[in-house]
């Protein structure tokens, strides 16, 4: 019918996509400034919110914001890249299980798809024990790819199976021109959406691997090692606790939330 | 006292208007709404069956003094029609082969014994050889109600005359180009899917078994089939969109032309049309911008549209148009073959007959090589050379059309080229049990009696059905070929036609959001 996209997933859709990039901001620039450096302070040990720190100290004695900065940027950049991976494995993998099977054959799939995806799984934290950041990478960018493949295919099926994809491959422009032409953008809005999605969930588990003390390096700072930090001080000072949790779960719902506008805004316009 | 009554009634609901309906319909009658499909007629017969869409305003006032209305979409089955006093079909069958229609239809029928039943039809002919009352809606309005054989000497004839069409299309094709060496040629071609993967599924469902025939150049060949019988997997494999599991087709090198069922679903609806019919120019890399532009305003002159019309998008078109350009994409590429695959699929009665008239215009201005899938006889007759029967992935039978239809050798022919539509209700002198035979598709005994039929040449049964011979109706404008000579001007009133029929199919997408409901034409193009 029209093209106009319906108002309200334009709305999630800004809305969402401005709370994240308001996040990214101020993690990125962690990288030339935080407000204390980000370095220790030993006089000031579980420093309580105030004008000098805003959300205090830890046991450390580092200022939380600066903390929270570089933390979250650790957490962007692990879940981002976790997810990059897995949108490269998945989506081509989704496409030609698409072009194979086209839409049938799910629930078959899930069962093929997720079996080695568990077994890595078990792998890496049975057998292994490997605590590192590249664990978490992967115990973060397998299940993701599978998701991803799973997602991409019914994203794409009805796509590559649509009667001017098979018109334009008839004319002579082939899968490839075909691809280009059609495929890719009527697809693209939806595999954002969809690897905005996985970013959320990608986020989520970095945190709650991290905080289970599977995660990222001892010494490293996440969102995830925050909280596990800041666990046994929770009673006395909340803010180490909550000020990381809030983080990680306002940049999950942001994402999700631009994730929905953009397929709202989809929907209207198709 | 009435069963139902609308006074003054009038709905809207996005584009599609319908005011001052004044209608009484009492029990156990059978009545046919008649309009250009497209909204107005299913919006009324949502409104009567109460299942009007929650933001459509009324006017007027609607009174139903019955118990239960059942209402029925294009593909519902007639199950449990014993309890309902009134009987709402719209568009009962459209788009299913022509048996499950006749079997629907009768049901009705008999159904209308005991309940009123109103069916909603954009085709006049089932009115007609149903031996209707009809009422017929036209620009949103009812404009008249009569039984439907009077309606041609009514003065209001000419309003609705786009209506009822070409009474009986037959077409003459002028230059017919001499037909000569083979230029696709299928050995043994058989084809199977599987629903799962390999190993985890169930065994895969053969769609085609050891398929042969060939075609030469310069001939159109029908291959008429029911649902499922396997037509569009033998054109995809002659395409060279899927492979055949086994077997060989050779085909004379060249670019294939594709006509799709849903032209809706067969342009991207993000690209202007125009994008899209280039996109066979291509290929052709010797080919100038001004030549590739040439080609294009061509093509879609040959169609009878304006090129102006290639910058709007899909979207902007009716089915009816849409389908147009989709002939003229496929033929830009200059193909040595064109498929079409059930082309009228997706158009009404009347739009059909313009498609087909227009097919056999560019057929002889071309040259064309074609294989044409349908399951309407009433199609395939007037536009192939020579016809090839398929079911479940065999071809049964081939010949000539008058001939198939004069003494179909099989079952699934004899299905397919009898009646579509039962004619007058005169139950009381068949004697089997109503019930019953209300459920089955009963055989169609009363075409195979010859009636007595003023018709000077042999006709197959189907027509001599449909049409009630003795009234001579004036040539609608496009039933008039002239010439293929001069550059075909498509017709004052066929331009006006299509410009209204643009109009309207925007208020039917505006109905298929809400009225929901699986679209036969998905069905179609998931198989």
């Amino acid at each position: 019918m029209s093209m106009t996209p319906l108002p309200r997933g334009r709305f999630q859709a800004g809305m969402g996509i401005a709370l994240v990039a308001a996040i990214a901001l101020l993690a990125l620039v962690s990288l030339v400034w935080t407000p204390h450096g980000g370095v220790p302070e030993a006089a000031a040990p579980l420093a309580e919110p105030g004008r000098e720190h805003w959300l205090g100290t830890d046991q450390n004695g580092r200022d939380v914001v600066s903390a929270l900065m570089s933390a979250t940027l650790m957490s962007l950049l692990l879940a981002w890249f976790a997810t990059l991976v897995s949108l490269l494995i998945g989506v081509p993998l989704g496409a030609v299980l698409a072009a194979q099977f086209g839409a049938g054959a799910m629930r078959q799939l899930m069962l093929v798809g997720i079996l080695p995806a568990a077994l890595c799984l078990g792998a890496i934290f049975g057998g292994l024990q490997v605590q590192s950041t590249l664990s978490v990478f992967l115990a973060i960018g397998l299940p993701s790819a599978v998701a991803a493949t799973v997602a991409s295919r019914a994203v794409l099926a009805p796509v590559l199976a649509a009667d001017y994809v098979s018109s334009a491959r008839l004319a002579g422009l082939g899968w490839l021109g075909a691809t280009q032409r059609h495929v890719v953008p009527t697809a693209k809005p939806q595999l954002i959406a969809l690897g905005m999605e996985l970013l959320a969930a990608a986020m989520l588990v970095e945190v709650t691997l991290s905080f289970a003390g599977l995660g990222v390096d001892g010494s490293g700072l996440s969102l995830g090692t925050m909280l596990r930090d800041g666990q046994q001080l929770a009673q006395v000072r909340p803010m180490l606790v909550v000020a990381p949790g809030a983080v990680a779960v306002v940049s999950a719902l942001a994402l999700l939330l631009a994730a929905n506008g953009l397929r709202e805004t989809r929907r209207g316009a198709a | 006292m009435a069963l139902l009554e609308l006074k003054g009634y009038g709905i809207s609901h996005g584009a599609t208007h319908l005011a001052g309906v004044d209608l009484t319909v009492e029990p156990a009658t059978m009545l046919a709404v008649v309009g250009r499909g497209y909204g107005a007629i299913s919006l009324l017969a949502l409104a009567i069956a109460g299942l009007l869409p929650r933001d459509a305003r009324t006017e007027g006032t609607l009174n139903f003094s019955g118990k239960r209305v059942l209402y029925l979409d294009r593909n519902s089955e007639v199950a449990a029609v014993g309890e309902a006093d009134l009987i709402v079909a719209d568009e009962p069958g459209r788009g299913r082969d022509p048996a499950t229609q006749l079997a629907l239809l009768t049901a009705l029928q008999q159904a209308s014994r005991s309940a009123a039943v109103i069916i909603f039809t954009a085709d006049f002919h089932l009115a007609l050889s149903m031996g209707l009352e009809v009422a017929v809606i036209a620009n949103g309005k009812l404009l008249l109600r009569a039984p439907a054989s009077q309606i041609f000497e009514l003065p209001q004839y000419d309003t609705v005359r786009h209506l009822v069409g070409g009474q009986r299309l037959r077409i003459r094709t002028l230059m017919r180009p001499p037909i000569g060496e083979p230029i696709l040629e299928l050995d043994g071609v058989a084809k199977s899917f599987r629903k799962g993967l390999p190993w985890f599924g169930p065994p895969p469902v053969e769609a085609l078994k050891r398929i042969g025939f060939s075609v030469r150049e310069g001939e159109v060949v029908g291959l008429m089939g029911p649902d499922g019988a396997g037509k569009s997997t033998l054109l995809r494999l002659i395409a060279g969109l899927d492979r055949p599991g086994a077997g060989r087709i050779s085909r004379r090198p060249g670019l294939v032309g594709f006509v799709f069922p849903d032209p809706r679903k067969a342009f991207n609806p993000t690209l202007p049309v125009g994008m899209s019919l280039t996109e066979p120019l291509r290929v052709e890399q010797t080919l100038l911008v001004e030549e590739q532009a040439d080609r294009l305003v061509e093509v879609v002159r040959a169609v009878g549209l304006e090129p102006e019309l290639l910058t709007r998008l899909p979207g902007e078109f009716g089915p009816a148009d849409l389908q147009r350009m989709a002939l003229a994409r496929a033929l830009a590429g200059r193909p040595s073959l064109l498929l079409l695959d059930d082309p009228t699929f997706a158009l009404e009665p009347a739009e059909a007959r313009e498609f087909l008239l227009l097919f056999a215009r560019v057929r002889a201005d071309f040259g064309l090589t074609a294989l044409v899938a349908s399951r309407e006889f009433e199609v395939l007759r007037n536009i192939s050379d020579r016809l090839l029967v398929i079911d479940d992935g065999h071809i049964i039978e081939g010949g000539k059309p008058a001939e198939l239809g004069e003494a179909p050798g099989h079952e699934v022919t004899k299905r397919l080229v009898s009646l579509r539509y039962p004619g007058p209700a005169k139950m009381e002198a068949t004697p089997e049990a109503p019930a019953e035979a209300a459920a089955v598709a009963p055989e169609p005994a009363p075409a195979a009696e010859p009636t007595p039929e003023p018709e000077p040449d042999p006709v197959p049964t189907l027509s001599a059905e449909i049409v009630i011979a003795p009234v001579v109706l004036p040539d609608p404008p496009l039933v008039a070929p002239a010439e293929p000579q001069p550059p075909p001007p498509p017709s004052g009133d066929g331009a006006d036609e299509a410009a209204e029929s643009g109009k309207a199919e925007h208020a039917a997408d505006g109905l298929a959001d809400t009225a929901g409901g699986p679209d036969a034409a998905d069905d179609k193009a998931s198989r």
